[in-house]
């Protein structure tokens, strides 16, 4: 009796928590997109428009959109996947997308393809946001057909790509469903626009097909990320890509952002890490009129309120000296004693995100492992950067970025050895 | 004036190449501090290689490789990831054209094992038929100096390289076009055979730097690397 009376009682108590529990697991589920993500359209008829010009607008689309360069292995065939992609729940292999019937995307309609790029959802399951579904659901119909066309006259490739290894929790049955249910939310999808000013164009490049913001943008929990992340810098696997608005890129002058973007070296400053891939294998395909939307659209944004550690500590004169005598002893050859560069060769140092911007990792990187900008037909034969990472020690490599990022940024958190440890590593 | 003007022409026509290389020279700042200013290798550096006349058609192969996964070696795989196949042309026939390094020093630290030395000559020159082994200057070259254009030179690599380069072919991560005859000849050898050879490439003096043999002045005595052999000489 008593104990009958009790469950009544936590059950009474229990209930609204239960019921509030359940709305919340509804209202979540509506705004990733309620039902219509996991209604995979499978059983529909494949057919290939093979309109020429559809085909060359999918082939250019591929190319912006980094398709083959996430989708094919180092060293492997290309768009047959297999790339590995670390995350912080485990690594993920991009898909086979050649036109392989079985283990390919060749016996798609297109209205399945359509419906895996806005939702990143297909046949094969919910799949990991290192897909960029969320940007990709930004392209109109046409744009997608085209990409569809295009693919299709990908060589076949009938290899599997590696299964995922996921950690716990991400590898238990339902945790991409679970992931889409806390932290994804689609943003409005496009119809097609006839876009009027530079600016609605260039957003609709970079918000789009050319995913700026899964690297430009900050990460939340479980490197969850809203389509409409803002360009506030972020920090991908071992580099830090800096914030894109008016003021971080005020140091390009009119109009050198879009030829930045296609592959030219601006007074000696091309791209490094992670950028120089992403030029080399998608921007420099930009058309001049594409890269100067983009150029007037980031020009366009503000600064957010930026979220900096405040607590600037000192840097040690002995430090400071070191840096100093190491800078002079092995940068200022190339980079200039006042660090202003040598203009069409090396690039100035005091405008560089490297040393100003708020994450020293990419400073760390270029002076362990030098850098060589991506040979463009902009820029054919690219000046390279030598890597110290065999003359330098952890500390003089420590003792100098704290130096330089002292002198011409604001400095942040000096650097330490264990820093230079923990940070260091390129990746094929 | 004409002689002069003749002159200053004559000047122009040389000073262009030079310059050209001159600033190629400079482009590839990145590669001095490993390979030497000339490619020539660097004192006292026990690993690694030069790269000075050596021949281009196999540096280029060498360059791509890095770049697209055949060859790994984790710095020189980030310096070539985007650089494109006429970048790395012209910096191969940079290498290849600058001057074979001066005279090899012998870059071996400890005397070498008579026996040992024995067996690594006998395999340079004969190879060993009875495990289908053959002689190395049958390709790379009487002198081992190579052939254009695409068999490197072996003289003066350092001791470490070489035994680096055979543990490569023989784990599948050092690959040239099939057939791929060094990775053949890398299995058939044994730890201690490439130890030697390697030992004692490493200690030899060349007196006079070597150029690689002219092209088609001698044949690979079986197909290897896609290059033209005995077996597919057709005689017109
Ligand atoms: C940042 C890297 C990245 C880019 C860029 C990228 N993808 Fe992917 N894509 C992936 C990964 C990783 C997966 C697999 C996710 C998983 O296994 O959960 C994937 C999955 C897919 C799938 C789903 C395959 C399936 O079996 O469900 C399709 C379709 C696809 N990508 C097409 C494209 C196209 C088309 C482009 C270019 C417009 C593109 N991707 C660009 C990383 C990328
Ligand atoms: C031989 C010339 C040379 C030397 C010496 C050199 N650099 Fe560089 N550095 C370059 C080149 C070329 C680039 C451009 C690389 C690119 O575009 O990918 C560069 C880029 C950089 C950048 C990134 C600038 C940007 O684009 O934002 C930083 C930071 C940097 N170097 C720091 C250093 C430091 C610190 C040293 C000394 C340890 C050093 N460099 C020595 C040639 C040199
Ligand atoms: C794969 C990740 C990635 C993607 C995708 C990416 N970037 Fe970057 N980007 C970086 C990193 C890392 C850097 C810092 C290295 C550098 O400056 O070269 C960078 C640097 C830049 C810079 C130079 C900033 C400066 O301070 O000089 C610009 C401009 C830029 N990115 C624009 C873009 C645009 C526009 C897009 C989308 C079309 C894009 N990026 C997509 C990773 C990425
Ligand atoms: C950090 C040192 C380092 C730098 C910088 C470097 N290399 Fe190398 N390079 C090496 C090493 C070590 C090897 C041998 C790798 C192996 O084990 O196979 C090598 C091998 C090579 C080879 C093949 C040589 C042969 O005989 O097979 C070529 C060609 C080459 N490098 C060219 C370059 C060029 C061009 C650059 C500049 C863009 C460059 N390297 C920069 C260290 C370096
Ligand atoms: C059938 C022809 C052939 C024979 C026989 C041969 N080689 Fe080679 N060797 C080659 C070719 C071709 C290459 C260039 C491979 C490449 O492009 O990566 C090469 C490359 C090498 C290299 C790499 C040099 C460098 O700078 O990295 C070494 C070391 C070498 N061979 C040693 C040997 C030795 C020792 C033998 C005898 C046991 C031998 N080779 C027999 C054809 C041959």
């Amino acid at each position: 009796m008593n104990l009958r009376r009790r469950l009544l009682l936590a059950l009474i108590t229990l209930l609204p928590l239960l019921l509030f529990a359940a709305a919340w697991v509804v209202l979540l589920f509506l705004r990733q997109g309620g039902m219509t993500p996991f209604r995979v359209p499978l059983n529909q008829a494949r057919s290939v428009p093979s309109d020429a010009a559809l085909i060359a607008r999918g082939r250019r689309l591929a190319a912006i959109g980094n398709c083959a360069g996430c989708h094919t292995a180092y060293g492997g065939a290309a768009y047959a996947g297999g790339r590995a992609f670390i995350t912080p729940y485990g690594t993920v292999y991009s898909s086979n997308i050649s036109a392989d019937p079985r283990y390919g995307i060749g016996a798609w309609s297109a209205a399945e393809f359509r419906h895996a790029m806005r939702h990143g959802v297909s046949r094969n399951g919910v799949q990991s946001p290192v897909f960029p579904y969320a940007n990709f659901a930004r392209i109109d119909d046409e744009g997608l057909d085209a990409l569809y066309a295009f693919l299709a006259t990908v060589p076949a490739v009938a290899t599997a790509p590696p299964a995922d290894a996921l950690d716990f929790p991400a590898n238990l049955p339902g945790a991409m469903t679970m992931w889409r249910l806390l932290y994804y939310r689609p943003a409005p999808a496009v119809t097609a626009t006839a876009a009027a000013t530079p600016q609605q164009r260039g957003a609709i490049l970079v918000e789009g097909i050319g995913h700026c913001a899964a690297c430009h943008g900050t990460r939340g929990t479980f490197a969850s990320l809203a389509a409409d992340a803002e360009l506030g810098g972020g920090r991908l696997a071992g580099w830090y890509a800096p914030a894109l608005n008016a003021q971080t890129l005020a140091h390009y002058a009119p109009g050198a952002l879009a030829d930045y973007l296609r592959g030219t070296a601006v007074d000696g400053r091309g791209a490094y890490g992670k950028m120089a891939d992403v030029i080399a294998q998608n921007l420099q395909h930009l058309s001049p009129a594409d890269a100067q939307d983009i150029e007037a659209y980031l020009r366009t944004l503000k600064p957010q309120s930026a979220a900096r550690e405040s607590v600037t500590r000192e840097l040690p004169a002995e430090q400071r000296a070191l840096g100093d005598h190491l800078y002079r002893q092995h940068c200022a050859g190339c980079h200039g004693e006042d660090g202003s560069g040598k203009a069409g060769k090396y690039p100035a140092l005091t405008t560089s995100s490297a040393i100003t911007g708020p994450d020293p990792i990419n400073a760390i990187k270029l002076v362990l492992f030098g850098a060589a900008a991506p040979a463009t037909p902009q820029n054919p034969q690219p000046y390279t950067m030598p890597p110290f990472a065999h003359t330098l020690s952890p500390d003089e490599v420590a003792a100098l970025v704290s130096t330089l990022r002292a002198r011409w940024g604001d400095g942040g958190r000096p650097v330490d050895a264990n820093d230079v440890g923990a940070w260091g590593g390129i990746e094929p | 004036m004409k002689p002069f003007r003749l002159l200053s022409l004559l000047i122009l026509l040389f000073a262009v190449p030079v310059f050209a290389a001159g600033e190629l020279t400079e482009r590839l700042a990145a590669c001095t501090v490993c390979h030497g200013e000339h490619g020539e290798g660097r004192a006292g550096a026990e690993y690694y290689p030069h790269l000075a006349g050596k021949p281009a058609g196999y540096l280029l192969r060498q360059l791509r490789a890095f770049r697209d996964g055949d060859r790994r070696y984790a710095q020189m795989g980030w310096l070539m990831r985007n650089m494109d196949d006429a970048y790395l042309q012209a910096i191969a026939e940079h290498f290849a054209a600058l001057p074979p390094r001066p005279p090899a020093r012998a870059t071996a630290t400890r005397p070498p094992d008579p026996v040992l030395a024995q067996r690594a000559q006998t395999l340079l020159a004969k190879g060993d038929a009875t495990r289908a082994i053959p002689a190395c200057i049958a390709c790379h070259g009487e002198q081992l100096a190579g052939l254009e254009p695409a068999i490197p030179g072996l003289l003066g690599l350092p001791e470490e390289y070489v035994v680096a380069q055979f543990g490569g072919w023989r784990a599948g991560v050092r690959r040239t076009p099939a057939p791929d005859c060094m990775a053949q000849i890398a299995r058939a050898l044994d730890a201690s055979e490439i130890r030697a050879i390697a030992h004692w490439l490493s200690a030899q003096q060349q007196a006079e730097p070597q150029r690689p043999a002219p092209a088609g002045t001698l044949v690979p005595p079986q197909a290897c690397a896609g290059l033209p052999d005995s077996a597919a000489q057709v005689l017109p």
